[in-house]
């Protein structure tokens, strides 16, 4: 079971994403990603809403799998930027590869 | 699929080392210009970001990750780093295609002879012409992106460059973006067709061209905004630009930025791709190295558009 | 008029036989694909009575009419008969044509071939049995006699019971349109349940300046008397003549705030706005006292009051942690206002981080999840006002306290009007965090486990998270609860007011007639008939009073003449009539004189007589019968149903 945590959205902006919340799960996006791969992005991007670290430390290797192709972005009817959101993520899951290379 | 965290670890180290990611030394990369006689001029530089020259290294690296892609071999991927004459370097170098290279070198110089024949002044200077660091910031590595950003911008600016000509998407995108998202780099970025200018056709001209199928890159259909660019040159040159199901903002991706990290899947959605444009019967247009090694692993026809350009040049 | 009466009357002399048109409608095929049309008007033609038969693809359609129209207005025909879709439908429709060919409506017969005979039989059947609806319809015809409709004067008064918004709406139209308008409210206070709230979604207006403005509108017209703490106790008469009892008691301690304003309020005056209850117009009754009050019209603006959650319903009365909608909105204004950076939300003593706001609490209940009431009724409906209600919530304390974080389980968000789908594109802004459930999987409300820095958490199948169960530490559940209707049992039974399945009171038809009750003269106006916001019991209750204005406007009210009308020549006075009576009033007893000497008649009050017939079939002298509808008529259309078929 996933716990929430309210602080996870606040931890993202770090990495240089501030729409997360902006999502509102339609999964636009999810439908138009070229990689047809269980309801990527918008997975990740609900997990990194209700802060779900875990679970997308569990499976942070699928966000290696987008094209950056940016078509998610042009689609997302709530101008959430889901393309930017994963690439943030990305960002937060080396910082944290690379804070436990560093231990 | 490889482990991210093995191929952005070795990328990040090459960028470190030789400031390109495949660990190949620019001096053994980058040998185009040699013999154009290119002058010097410091304010307006055309800019390759190396990208084009490094389509044959793509190309050799991918080829080999496909065949080893969910191998018992695959998490060795993470010792490349301890074994640059594998993976990297002068080893890489040696087992690239030399036809690949020679046919890089042709497009680079193809799209020095169209800008020559619109009349634009500008020089080269390949000591200052770096790679821009794109797939680092693509990978997620933000610092190693930002690191050698940082160098480049500070080489640039100590030149006193205030005017780059690109010739790939992926370099614009990021010079034009973000060097200054990131560094508020200020430098006046333009793709070489956007400066590319012909005297109206004349006559009919349709022996000679016909009808071509455009493949718009993502950054340039989506993030960049300028697929009308290339297809007005190539109709006012008499080419037909056959439409394709997805393009412009809406265009398909050709896969090639999951080359390095899922090698399969890249195909795949290549094979997508490639099944739209073909479906037009005509040949198809790429204007991004990574756009063409990728569509054409397919066996289908593909030129880049300065192939088309400089015939009218 | 007297002309065409005449005219009339000269029609339907006794010895010039009546001249009977039927007109029979295809309804584009819906009739005219399963009843041979024209088989219909030549079987007609050939009735003894009948003048002219035409049949049209849509009568109802203006050349349709035309049709009758003509007829009636060149002598052609002095009755008619149409046959189409059901009465309800369009009868009026055709009486208002007889009417602008300058005839009496009421030489109109009606037959249903759609409904009754096309919809449900097919081939030679359907056209037999159509021959035989129109033939009996055309016999009945033939006896018809013109009618005036009844006139009953209406009192230029309305009656509003509830001193909501709807009802304050409602007295300052009716007054501005120069009517008498006495207000009863059961509560000392006018303003209802808007009083209570702080600030309306989804505009953000202050609620008390809205009852404030509503209140002064109806209190500063001389033509509104405001009688509160009291209730109606009993309603006599009809339509334009009706007489309400209402009762006033001096209110219980227990419904009053503990320090109620004790300034005198000048009558008329708009009264002073006690925060929580709403205004006070007038000094509190010491004593009870009845009076009777007559009026044309009655506006029933009773409202609603919000769902009260079970106990344990979403840990409901078992934590004090779990509040309403309501409770929190009080909360809320009751905060003290405090200075930034940090302003910290305070909940019964207790620093609040993290809420859960839960929707549909009491709305939306699904036979066979939700427990039903002991009367076996769920809540099935739709609150409306809830979703809208708490996203204004939720953005009000993510904006006044920044460090509250705010979770919303809803099952859809419904923000459907104006200006409140903004509210939820907001609340994504404001970064309230959304889960969503299916009703068979509510979230759970329970302890946090020891070591949680939060007294509670709320467990969810989130549909949002692929059904996945998420759970959350909370120090604060807000519970969305809905409108159920007020409690007005006693007006119910007193009134016989219909009620729908949800409890609501019920209106004629949504559409057609969406603020009228059956019994003429008793309107409708806000949440008493439905869950509505507070612009849409503003609305409701501007529809009931135009309605009214509009029965009252011509000073008489006409009421269709299908009553019992005595024969004064055949009555013997047994008052068996009376006896067989279902509506206490339509019939009396009164003195006559018979053959010189005194004795007693039966007489109708057309005003309050149903129309039943009860009478009739009681009466051993055949001396009552109802207009329209006379026994004379009924042989004829029995006899037409059961002759022999006419040879074609
Ligand atoms: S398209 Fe945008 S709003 Fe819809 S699910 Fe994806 S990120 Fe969320
Ligand atoms: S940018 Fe990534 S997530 Fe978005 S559509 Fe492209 S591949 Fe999918």
């Amino acid at each position: 079971m996933a716990t929430i945590s309210t602080q996870f959205v606040e931890e993202l902006e770090h990495y240089g994403v501030d729409t997360t919340m902006d999502c509102f799960n339609c999964g636009t996006c999810a439908a138009i990603c070229p990689l047809i791969y269980e309801h990527f992005p918008r997975r990740m991007i609900r997990y990194a809403q209700l802060g779900a670290r875990e679970r997308i430390l569990e499976q942070a290797n699928d966000l290696w799998h987008c094209l950056h192709c940016g078509l998610c972005t042009l689609t997302c009817p709530r101008q959430a930027d889901p393309g930017e959101l994963i690439l943030g993520l990305r960002r937060l899951v080396v910082a944290e590869w690379r804070r436990a290379d560093h231990v | 699929m490889y482990s991210p965290k093995d191929i952005i670890d070795l990328l990040a180290a090459n960028v470190r080392r030789t400031r390109n990611p495949f660990g190949v030394p620019k001096r053994l990369m980058n040998r185009w210009w040699k013999g154009l006689e290119l002058p010097a001029r410091a304010d307006t530089l055309l800019y390759t970001g190396l990208m084009y020259q490094a389509a044959p290294y793509i190309e050799q690296t991918t080829s080999m990750l496909e065949r080893f892609e969910d191998s018992k071999w695959a998490p060795y991927i993470g010792y490349a780093r301890w074994m640059p004459n594998y993976l990297a370097g002068l080893g890489l170098y040696l087992m690239a295609d030399g036809k690949e290279k020679t046919r890089a070198a042709g497009t680079l110089k193809n799209i020095v002879r169209i800008l020559q024949s619109s009349g634009i002044r500008f020089g080269y200077r390949p000591e200052l012409d770096f790679y821009s660091g794109i797939l680092l910031y693509d990978l997620g590595d933000l610092d190693g992106f930002l690191e050698h950003a940082r160098f480049v911008a500070d080489r640039l600016q100590q030149a006193g460059v205030r005017r780059l000509i690109t010739v790939d998407p992926h370099t614009t995108y990021a010079l034009k973006v973000l060097y200054h998202k990131y560094l508020g780099t200020r430098l006046e970025v333009k793709t070489y067709f956007e400066l590319a200018q012909f005297p109206p056709a004349g006559g009919d001209r349709s022996d000679t061209t016909g009808p071509v199928v455009v493949h718009d890159p993502c950054f340039y259909g989506r993030y960049l905004e300028l697929s009308e660019v290339p297809n007005r040159l190539l109709t006012g040159l008499g080419y037909h630009c056959v439409p394709v199901r997805n393009s412009g903002p809406f265009t398909s991706c050709c896969g090639g930025p999951a080359e390095s990290i899922s090698p399969k899947q890249s195909r795949e959605i290549m094979q997508r791709r490639v099944e739209e444009l073909q479906a037009t019967g005509a040949p198809i247009v790429a204007m991004c190295p990574i756009c063409m090694g990728n569509l054409r692993k397919s066996g289908a026809q593909v030129e880049d558009l300065s192939t088309f350009l400089a015939r009218a040049a | 008029m007297s002309d065409k009466n005449q005219r009339e009357q000269d029609r339907s002399q006794p010895g010039a036989a009546p001249r009977v048109g039927v007109y029979i409608c295809h309804c584009g095929g819906n009739i005219s694909d399963h009843v041979d049309v024209e088989k219909v008007c030549s079987d007609l033609a050939q009735t003894p009575g009948v003048e002219i038969t035409r049949h049209n693809m849509f009568m109802c359609s203006d050349p349709g009419q035309e049709l009758i129209m003509e007829d009636v207005k060149s002598g052609k025909v002095d009755r008619v008969v149409v046959a189409s879709c059901a009465p309800s439908l369009h009868e009026t429709t055709f009486r208002n044509a007889l009417i602008r060919a300058g005839a009496n409506p009421y030489i109109y017969e009606h037959a249903n071939i759609r409904e009754q005979v096309s919809w449900v039989h097919h081939g030679a059947a359907a056209t037999a049995k159509a021959t035989r609806l129109v033939a009996a319809a055309a016999a009945k015809a033939a006896r018809l006699q013109p009618l005036e409709p009844i006139r009953v004067p209406a009192e230029p008064h309305a009656v509003i019971i509830g001193g909501g918004v709807a009802g304050l709406k409602a007295a300052a139209e009716l007054a501005g349109r120069g009517i008498a308008v006495t207000l009863v409210e059961k509560s000392p206070f006018l303003g209802g349940h808007t009083a209570q709230w702080d600030h309306l979604a989804p505009t953000g207006e202050a609620a008390r300046e809205v009852v404030a403005e509503l209140a002064a509108a109806a209190l500063s017209n001389p033509l509104v008397s405001i009688i509160t703490s009291a209730e109606v106790t009993a309603l006599e008469g009809y339509v334009g003549q009706f007489t309400l009892t209402v009762t006033r008691r001096p209110p219980a301690a227990s419904d009053l705030p503990e320090q109620l304003p004790t300034a005198a309020v000048g009558a008329g005056a708009p009264g002073t706005f006690v925060p929580g209850h709403g205004i006070l117009p007038a000094p509190l009754p010491e004593e009870s006292e009845t009076r009777r009050i007559k009026t044309g019209v009655v506006i029933l603006a009773t409202g609603f009051r919000p769902y009260t959650p079970k106990r344990g319903e979403y840990g409901y009365g078992e934590w004090e942690q779990v509040v309403t909608l309501p409770e929190l909105i009080r909360i809320l204004a009751e905060q003290q206002q405090q200075p930034p950076p940090e302003p910290v939300l305070t909940v019964n003593g207790r620093a609040v981080r993290r809420i859960a706001l839960i929707h549909c609490v009491g709305s939306r209940q699904i036979p066979g999840i939700h427990e039903e009431r002991p009367d076996g009724t769920l809540n099935q409906y739709c609150s409306r006002t809830c979703c809208t209600a708490l996203l204004h919530a939720a953005n009000e304390i993510r904006q006044r306290f920044p460090a509250v974080h705010v979770i919303d389980c809803y099952r859809d968000i419904r923000t459907y009007g104006r200006g409140q789908e903004e509210l939820y594109t907001q609340a994504g802004r404001n970064r309230v965090l959304f889960l969503r459930f299916e009703a068979e999987d509510a979230p759970v409300v329970e302890t946090a486990p020891p070591g949680s820095e939060s007294p509670l958490q709320v467990r969810v199948k989130d549909t949002l998270t692929f059904g996945e169960e998420v759970q959350a530490p909370v120090d604060l559940v807000v519970l969305g609860v809905g409108m159920e209707p007020g409690p007005i049992p006693e007006l119910i039974e007193m009134m016989k007011l219909p009620i729908g399945e949800d409890r609501f009171l019920q209106e004629v038809h949504p559409k057609l007639r969406p603020v009228e009750l059956a019994k003429a003269g008793l309107l409708l106006a806000g949440t008493c008939q439905s869950p509505m916001d507070v612009g849409e019991a503003c609305s409701a209750a501007a529809s009931a009073a135009v309605k009214a204005a509009a029965i009252l406007g011509r000073g008489l009210v006409e009421l269709d003449p299908f009553v019992a009308q005595v024969d004064p020549n055949r009555c013997r006075g047994t008052g068996l009539c009376l006896e067989a009576c279902l509506n206490d009033g339509a019939l009396e007893l009164v003195s006559c004189e018979r053959a010189g000497e005194a004795g007693r008649r039966a007489q109708v009050n057309p005003a309050l007589c149903l129309g039943c017939g009860a009478c009739v079939a009681v009466c051993p002298e055949g001396a009552i019968q109802v207009n329209g509808w006379t026994l004379d008529q009924f042989e004829a259309m029995v006899d037409a149903i059961v002759a022999d078929q006419q040879a074609a």
